[in-house]
């Protein structure tokens, strides 16, 4: 029972995923086993190149698992990823965006593809959250960096996806902006009970934001679950997320 | 048509109006291109048929703007891989909405060049009919939904956006340009060269464009409007095989 109970709790289920790029390329993620519950911001840390944002890219649905098998809120992400998207809001590393256009604009056409319901009033709450609501008639080109990152944020709220995966959304802001939006996400997986996945080299960022984090080290799982019980299966519970994960990346090395 | 290709055409034309070089470009191609040729060209160059060069030089000019801009939708699709292409197919969207939503979007702009294209041509050359305004849009369309799935299935085919594929593409189509009769008849075409005109799709919407505008033909026009049917349908049923999800 209590299992059962396990299972019905986890949005996202990875079995022994594999992937490669091409034929003959070394592989990027090497037989990853992971779950991830309903409700939780769980954080993918790892170096650059580590795999995290091809993860992303396949659980987005933009890359077809090469080995194994992903199950998003119940349902084969290789079978039927079409299903997936309509559960899905997802934030590049890179900012996607029409700069010609305003940010309210921006928003109404991603609003369009989702079929909200009412466009007017979600738009004009999300932006609020972000504290965005007074810049929307601005074209975006002349938002800063750390305005057009917070429209990408009302832009995934704005579909109220089941799932957030958000692949370095901090990268290039400062430290002010930074915790804003860390801010935004607290509050909306709190009150919504969005699942949040966030890729992330920053420990700071996973310490503050995530239930449970993962490890992520060329292409393999290191280790996964809360930072505490990470700490005591390494033995050493004085260390900062920075040192765990230098540790745990050089104990896998060896 | 679904709200989605609605919005993203809608996406696409409000791109174009907030975008002021693009405004540019449609006004000034048509204008610079027409007004180039009647400002020297003809006092310059005698053909063998009953028209000036210029005339004999905008119908070719025409179809070239077409498969140009058509042409190049493949290409951008490709381009903005990393872009807003990638944030569209992680959308509930099928890539053929997707595609088929720029495809229009695209289509409505490159409409307005057309149509600016013809006034100057009508005006300057006093053709003043509605049903060759009709028979060559036509044409045109079938021009434009050539090339557009012909740049899909190419880019579809090259992985990587490289040096290679982009000089390989290049050189293929400005070969079927310069092998089209645009600049001189079809008959001047080296012997060595010449089944290329048979298998070029612009040389069949040229040489009909120019019947329609000035009575001047070179090909079977029977013949060739089929030929772009053919070449058009193929070319679409293609890239929406390949626009696999």
């Amino acid at each position: 029972m209590m299992q059962k109970t396990k299972m019905k709790d986890k949005i996202i289920e990875i079995k022994s995923l594999s992937f490669r790029y091409k034929k003959k390329d070394k592989l990027v993620l090497n037989n990853i086993n992971l779950s991830i519950k309903k409700g939780e911001i769980f954080g993918l840390l790892g170096p650059n190149g580590a795999g995290k944002t091809t993860l992303i890219q396949i659980l987005s649905t933009l890359l077809k698992p090469f080995i194994g098998f992903v199950m998003v809120n119940g349902v084969n992400l290789k079978k039927r990823p079409a299903q997936i998207r309509k559960l899905i809001g997802v934030m590049f590393q890179q900012t996607i965006l029409d700069e010609e256009l305003t940010g309210y604009q921006n928003l109404d056409f991603y609003a369009k593809l989702f079929n909200v319901s009412d466009i007017r009033k979600g738009i004009q709450k999300t932006s609020s959250l972000v504290e965005l609501d007074k810049e929307l008639d601005k074209k975006v080109k002349i938002y800063s960096g750390g305005m057009k990152r917070k429209l990408e944020l009302a832009r995934c709220f704005l579909i109220k996806p089941k799932i957030l995966l958000l692949d370095e959304p901090t990268l290039g802001l400062d430290p002010f902006i930074k915790r804003k939006i860390w801010g935004y996400l607290k509050e909306l997986n709190k009150k919504h009970k969005f699942t949040i996945l966030l890729a992330t080299p920053d420990t700071q960022e996973a310490d503050y934001l995530c239930d449970r984090i993962g490890i992520l080290d060329k292409g393999k799982l290191i280790v996964a679950g809360s930072p505490l019980d990470i700490k005591s299966s390494f033995e050493c519970e004085n260390l900062n997320l920075t040192d765990l994960f230098i540790k745990c990346i050089e104990e896998a090395r060896k | 048509m679904n709200t989605s290709i609605l919005a993203i055409v809608q996406r696409q034309l409000r791109k174009f109006f907030h975008t002021k070089i693009s405004w540019v470009n449609l006004i000034s191609v048509p204008s610079i291109l027409i007004l180039a040729m009647i400002l020297g060209i003809d006092k310059i160059v005698k053909i063998p048929f009953n028209i000036a060069y210029s005339a004999f030089l905008v119908s070719g000019f025409l179809c070239i703007y077409v498969a140009n801009n058509s042409a190049y939708v493949g290409f951008y699709l490709k381009r903005d891989n990393e872009g807003f292409f990638k944030l569209l197919k992680t959308t509930p969207l099928s890539r053929l909405s997707i595609v088929m939503g720029i495809l229009i979007g695209e289509l409505l702009i490159l409409l307005m060049g057309i149509v600016i294209f013809l006034i100057l041509t009508g005006v300057y050359y006093k053709i003043f009919s509605l049903f060759k305004l009709v028979i060559i849009l036509f044409y045109l369309i079938l021009l434009a939904l050539g090339f557009f799935s012909f740049s899909l299935i190419f880019f579809k085919f090259f992985d990587s956006y490289n040096t290679f594929s982009l000089r390989l593409y290049f050189f293929l189509l400005f070969g079927a340009y310069a092998t089209s009769g645009v600049f001189y008849p079809l008959t001047n075409i080296p012997q060595l060269l010449k089944f290329i005109i048979y298998i070029n799709p612009l040389s069949y919407a040229v040489d009909a464009i120019r019947y329609f505008l000035f009575g001047v033909n070179q090909l079977n026009l029977v013949y060739g409007g089929i030929f772009l049917v053919l070449f058009s349908g193929v070319m679409i049923a293609g890239s929406v095989i390949l626009l696999d999800k």
